[in-house]
């Protein structure tokens, strides 16, 4: 009994140092790879759309989100029967707000663009990196929240960071970190994921909840309540509208 | 060897059961539990090094005596702190001149008072302070400067000051050639000599000077002064030192601070403590030196005030902070002060660190015992920074209003007192000073709220009249031809909740006054060792004297009750003694002489009395005024006969130690290095570090009703864990199991909220805790996969709403706002103030949590606000109201969106004939003509336009911002405006019922029109609830739930 137990010990002990030493970035990425279901269930996704509703405090607007490749985003939301919209067509970014009495579809601001370019890599830092100047570096073993995770810090071309922290046990995202600008000032974003459920044909994994935190504050929650892959999606959805002359009973929903 | 030694032990000593099942408890296990600052930064703290980027807008960090660093990114305004992980104990700042993104800091303040704590090295961040790297030195203990070469960010000179409080060689010069990787000591005097300032020649980074500091201190005497003290100089970037003696006193030395003018750097200052202090001056590189200015400023108290600066373009303007700053403008032959003269300038005393901008010299960022200050004008003006809440209290108490108000002591602040939240978060105005000097121990009397007793430095004890603002001494004093009381600097006072009306004082004797200090007995002899050769404090200093009371030693320390019998006291000295009374004081033994493993006479920091058993206490002993850094902690069970040790070694030596009130397993223990948690009665500990730097905890207490930790925290202000209900649930049992609802206390329905003000971003806000329901659990492991959210169930188990759940290990909180959620408004062109939904009703509600196909239940419990005005008659009255117009808005919105689904519908309708097509359009604009007549249609951005959308949107949002009877008024607008919703539900339906036949019989057969229904509705737009609607009962009757 006594041998057995001082024998698990010692297993314990081996098998996690040599994790710490033998941590090799391509064997994360592949694991990671085939949790998302392989390289080619990524590339075969041509479209996505998702709904469900986004928590601010009290506040809660339903919103919608639609993805059609390489780059192309739509981004609805809804507060007191207003839709909001942000949008990028692979070109050109521009949105909708008409919270106060303007409802005429205008051009993003740098930063906003940029953020948006950025959901428009909807498969991530770590799928495709080279093809998309990403440098990955595998920072090691680290926890979030207590949960044992894998850090992978990805540099874009532009040379902004993007921390990954892959579940150490299912290599998927348990949270990603990034900076980003705002209106010149730099913030920090974390996004936490959880309720991954496996989604479309070939199961793959997706997290249906988003818990976004911004300096270190929460800010908004995501509840994902439909998923859907490779539907019918038309082009127009993505390009700003003309601003035409519109009955202004027709302007909404 | 001895880790397979302990896991053999571990293997046969635990049955095999526990082994598999205990679950990891470490700082993760608090999980979602967190702490919150409150503040103050009213008066902030004691500053110790600063440095900045010399742009037009200066990136500026700040290093606080024991309060971490913090970074300012908008020239001063907003703070944030950069090194909560860390040491708290700053020494030295440098921002590397090549490149700004390099921040060196040194830990351990050199600022060498009787308080000052303790670091553990250099650290560097790359990134402007995200990332720090720890680059050794660890036990240098303390740094007084860094300097970067100019010419290589890899060479880097550390200034350390070393060990105060014992020998020890790791001091003097260190130098590294590669940015950290590796150091040489390139000058060392000796093991009690160590580096008191460092300074590079500009011109030449080959060119070193450096101030070389012979000094000691023990509990009861300082001394600054000695044969190893100098001032040295290298030409080879530190390989080679010689002293600089020429024109230099020859006698013993003391701390020497240097500055060199940056615009002629020939140019040398130096300010020498000797017999006779003195500003020198030198012109030729060191080679010689004139004495210049002695004036008062230049030579007082030389340990604490070691900086001199000179302007970095005008090598004849020299800066002297000291007790105030003082400047020369004629090379140091006099110095003026730049206050005017005086101290008319409300800038708090003090200086040790001072910031110049090379590029623009007006411009001045000054750190004092009570924050940064910063001048436009070279000192001429100031404006304090109000972001900075490194205040550094020494104790903490509490009264028992709702809510309760905290109040405490502070190194050089005073005593204060401010509340434990605030309409819009506790403001720098909610905090008010209660006593003067050093703060320490204060407690608002038990009988009368309007009496505070307060203390200050050595012993002076002080009774205010919070009305008037009037302020009585009543310290107990020596009478004839009896033996001077000794006072510790923080002199131990207890306000007696045991024996209400008593409060408790100690000397080397205990004293005891029943009439609120007006009168003293003294209830015990001696209780110190009295020892003469621990009671140098008259003649402390060394070169300089300097008896302010902060050596007084052979004293009492501690003072402890017992809250289970009236009449046991318990008393520790700062000399290492352990006394207690079972009988009022009539009579004391000596019960620390039975704690082994203790080195005699080390100071007993602590002493409580367990709230669960009377024969019970706590102890912590401090060591580290002798240099022994380690953490002592015991506890005993029959009235200190026995001792035990409790299993915590390594944590930072220990100020307080309490056990919890209700859960005798879950022990609290603060030490320099942070708050530290046992869930098993002290055999493991784990850091608690939510959003709680590793600050020192100097004291705590544990709020009897609120269920709150209270936190005195000496360098970031008085921190608050809100509701530990939960932890002390985390039984060990629970803690095996993979999910466990815990409890929390009620949840106050506060009313009320903050006021209209733009104050800017320049005030620390202290934060308030959570003003909605908190529903509390426990995670043995992250949630990951599939569905997890929180219900809350009415008394029909119906959903009133859903809530995001938490997902983290260890215990979660996740709030309710005690809310419906929000109406849904009919689209419009703008925006109601109808953002949340009506608040519940009184009671309490079931929880259920979902996990996976789990089901986990608990409740909570909502209770109104103490302070509320409104009966419950009235609060029910406000509910009633609001829901009416909540159903009304919802139905007018439904009715609406009803019509515009029949036009989407007849839209997609393709190949209508002519007539079909104008049937289309006549039920299009007889749609639109309605939905001008009830929602505003301008385009615009301030339109004014209102109608019955915007009308009750303004009416709900009012009804329900109020949470009591709503006015005669507002009840006859919503009866008005409910008629017309029902007018406008009927023109809806009278439209619908004389077209849609028409329309129906024009359409495809295989597509007609179908109308929207309400649950579909309801679901659609995620009002939270699927059908059946709203249980309304819940909203009106309150208090019925009880699961």
């Amino acid at each position: 009994m006594k041998f057995k137990l001082l024998t698990a010990v010692a297993l314990l002990g081996t098998s996690m140092m040599s994790l710490a030493e033998d941590l090799k970035l391509d064997d994360v990425l592949a694991e990671y790879i085939e949790a998302k279901g392989g390289m080619e269930v990524i590339q075969s996704m041509k479209t996505m759309k998702t709904s469900g509703k986004m928590m601010m405090g009290v506040m809660e607007a339903p919103f919608e989100f639609t993805y059609k490749a390489p780059d192309k985003v739509h981004t609805t939301f809804e507060v007191q029967g207003m839709k909001g919209i942000q949008a990028y067509d692979g070109e050109m970014g521009w949105q909708v707000m008409p919270f106060m009495g303007k409802d005429d579809p205008v051009a993003l601001s740098a930063d906003e663009l940029k953020q948006v370019k950025e959901q428009s890599d909807i498969e991530g830092p770590l799928v495709n990196h080279e093809a998309k100047g990403i440098k990955l570096e595998l920072v090691g073993l680290t926890e979030i929240e207590g949960t044992p995770v894998i850090e992978i810090k990805a540099t874009k071309p532009s040379g902004d960071v993007v921390e990954v922290f892959l579940d150490e046990e299912y290599k998927i995202e348990v949270m990603t970190r990034s900076k980003m600008k705002m209106m010149g000032q730099e913030v920090e974003a974390e996004t936490y994921f959880s309720d991954y459920k496996e989604v479309g044909e070939a199961s793959v994994p997706v997290a249906h909840s988003m818990l976004v935190k911004m300096n270190g504050v929460e800010a908004q929650n995501l509840s994902l309540e439909q998923v859907e892959i490779n539907l019918e999606v038309d082009d127009s959805l993505f390009e700003m509208p003309v601003v035409a002359v519109k009955e202004p009973a027709e302007k909404t929903e | 060897m001895k880790i397979s030694t302990l896991c053999w032990l571990a293997g046969s000593l635990l049955p095999a059961s526990f082994v598999a099942q205990s679950a990891k408890v470490d700082s993760y296990t608090f999980g979602g539990l967190q702490a919150r600052a409150i503040g103050p930064a009213v008066m902030s703290g004691r500053i110790a090094a600063l440095d900045a980027t010399n742009s037009d807008t200066p990136v500026i960090y700040v290093g606080t005596a024991s309060g971490g660093v913090w970074k300012s990114k908008d020239g001063g305004i907003g703070f944030e702190p950069i090194f909560d992980d860390y040491n708290q104990s700053i020494g030295a700042i440098k921002v590397d001149p090549n490149n700004e993104s390099n921040v060196w800091v040194g830990t351990g303040e050199s600022w060498v008072r009787n308080t000052v704590s303790v670091g553990d090295g250099v650290y560097l961040s790359n990134d402007g302070g995200n990332k720090w790297q720890h680059l050794g030195l660890e036990k240098t203990e303390r740094i007084a400067a860094i300097e970067v070469s100019n010419q290589s960010s890899d060479t880097v000179f550390v200034c350390a000051t070393g060990a105060l409080w014992n020998d020890a060689k790791e001091r003097g010069v260190y130098k590294t050639s590669d940015a950290g990787k590796t150091w040489q000591q390139v000058l060392y005097i000796n093991q009690s000599t160590g580096c008191s300032d460092l300074v590079i020649d500009p011109n030449n980074p080959n060119i070193i000077y450096a101030g070389m500091w012979q000094f000691r201190r023990y509990p009861d005497y300082f001394t600054s002064g000695g044969e190893g003290s100098g001032l040295y100089r290298s030409i080879d970037g530190g390989d080679t030192w010689q002293e600089m003696i020429n024109g230099l006193p020859a006698d013993d030395k003391g701390r020497i601070a240097l500055a060199i003018a940056h615009s002629q750097s020939t140019t040398v200052y130096a300010t020498v403590e000797a017999e006779e202090t003195a500003l020198y001056r030198s012109d030729d590189m060191g080679r010689s030196w004139q004495r210049k200015s002695d004036a008062g400023m230049v030579q007082m108290r030389p340990f604490y005030f070691g900086e001199l600066k000179v302007d970095p373009t005008d090598p004849e303007r020299v800066y002297k902070p000291s007790f105030i700053t003082v400047t020369s403008t004629d090379g140091g032959e006099t110095f003026t002060s730049m206050f005017g003269g005086g101290f008319n300038i409300p800038i708090h005393p003090d200086h040790h660190a001072l910031w110049i901008n090379e590029n623009n010299p007006n411009q001045l960022v000054l750190g004092t015992d009570g924050g940064v200050y910063i001048s436009y004008n070279k000192g001429g003006n100031w404006r304090m920074v109000g972001t900075l809440p490194v205040s550094q209290f020494y104790h903490v108490s509490h009264d028992d209003q709702w809510p309760y108000h905290v109040y405490g002591g502070l190194q050089d602040n005073g005593s204060w007192e401010g509340p434990s939240r605030a309409a819009g978060g506790i403001k720098p105005g909610d905090w008010n000073s209660i006593g003067m000097g050093d703060g320490f121990w204060a407690f608002v009397d038990k009988q009368d709220h309007n009496t505070i007793y307060s203390e200050y430095q050595g012993g002076k004890l002080l009774r205010l009249n919070r009305e008037v603002g009037e302020l009585k001494n009543i310290p107990p004093v020596a009478g004839d031809g009896e033996e001077a009381l000794r006072f510790n600097w923080n002199t131990p006072l207890l306000v007696s909740e045991a024996n209400i009306g008593t409060i408790y004082y100690g000397s080397q004797y205990l004293h005891k006054s029943t009439d609120r200090g007006e009168s003293w007995q003294t209830i015990s002899p001696d209780l110190t060792t009295d020892d003469p050769k621990r009671q140098r404090q008259a003649s402390t200093g060394g070169l300089t004297i300097d008896n302010s009371t902060a050596e007084n030693n052979a004293t009492i320390y501690t003072i402890a009750e017992s809250m289970l019998d009236k009449k046991l006291l318990w008393v520790g000295s700062d000399d290492g003694l352990i006394h207690v009374s079972k009988d009022a004081g009539d009579s004391w033994q000596n019960v620390g002489k039975n704690i082994k493993g203790v080195p005699k006479g080390t100071w007993v920091s602590r002493v409580t009395a367990s709230p669960h058993e009377v024969g019970t206490a706590f102890v912590t002993f401090d060591g580290h005024r002798t240099g022994d850094m380690k953490t002592y902690t015991y506890r005993t069970d029959d009235f200190g006969k026995s001792w035990q040790k409790l299993a915590a070694d390594d944590l930072g030596y220990a100020w307080v130690i309490k056990q919890d009130r209700v859960n005798p397993d879950l022990l609290f223990l603060g030490t320099e290095f942070g708050l530290y948690i046992s869930l098993d009665a002290g055999a493991n500990w784990s850091r608690f570090k939510e959003n709680l730097p590793k600050v020192a905890i100097h004291d705590l207490v544990i709020h009897p009703t609120e269920h709150d930790v209270i936190l005195a925290t000496h360098g970031r202000g008085v921190y608050i864990i809100d509701d530990i209900s939960p932890l002390r649930a985390l039984t060990q049992e629970n803690l095996t199991e993979n999910v466990v609802m815990l409890p929390s206390r009620p949840a106050v329905m506060v009313e009320g909220g903050a006021l209209q003000s733009f104050a800017g971003g320049d005030d620390f806000i202290g934060a308030n805790p959570s003003e909605v329901a908190v529903i509390t659990y426990y995670l043995k492991k992250r949630h990951m996969f599939g569905d997890m959210k929180i219900n809350i169930l009415d008394e029909d188990d119906q959903v009133i709403t859903s809530l995001v759940a938490g997902k983290r290990r260890g215990i979660n909180r996740v709030e309710w706002p005690m809310r419906l959620k929000a109406p849904k408004f009919p689209p419009s062109t703008s925006l109601v103030p109808g953002f949340v939904g009506p608040r519940v009703a009184e009671g309490t509600y079931k929880v259920e949590l979902i996990k996976g196909k789990k089901k986990y239940y608990s409740t909570v419990e909502l209770v109104p606000d103490p302070r509320s005005q409104h009966t419950r008659e009235d609060r029910q009255a406000q509910q009633q109201l609001s829901m009416q117009l909540y159903d009304a808005i919802n139905d007018l919105t439904f009715s609406l969106s009803q019509l515009k689904d029949v036009v989407s519908q007849l839209e997609s309708q393709a190949d209508l004939s002519a007539s079909a097509q104008k049937k289309v359009e006549r039920f299009k604009l007889s749609y639109q003509d309605l939905n001008a007549q009830f929602t505003a249609t301008k385009k615009g951005m301030i339109t004014g336009e209102s109608k019955l959308r915007e009308q009750l949107g303004t009416l709900f949002g009012n009804v329900v911002g109020y949470s009591g009877q709503p006015s005669q008024t507002q009840y006859q607008t919503a009866a008005r405006l409910i008629a017309e919703v029902a007018t406008a539900l009927d023109a809806g339906q009278n439209l619908l019922d004389k077209q849609l036949p028409g329309l129906n019989k024009l359409m495809d057969k295989a597509s007609p029109i179908e109308l929207l229904d309400r649950a579909t509705w309801d679901e659609k737009n995620g009002m939270g609830l699927a059908t059946p609607p709203v249980n309304k009962a819940w909203l009106v009757n309150g208090a019925h739930v009880h699961h």
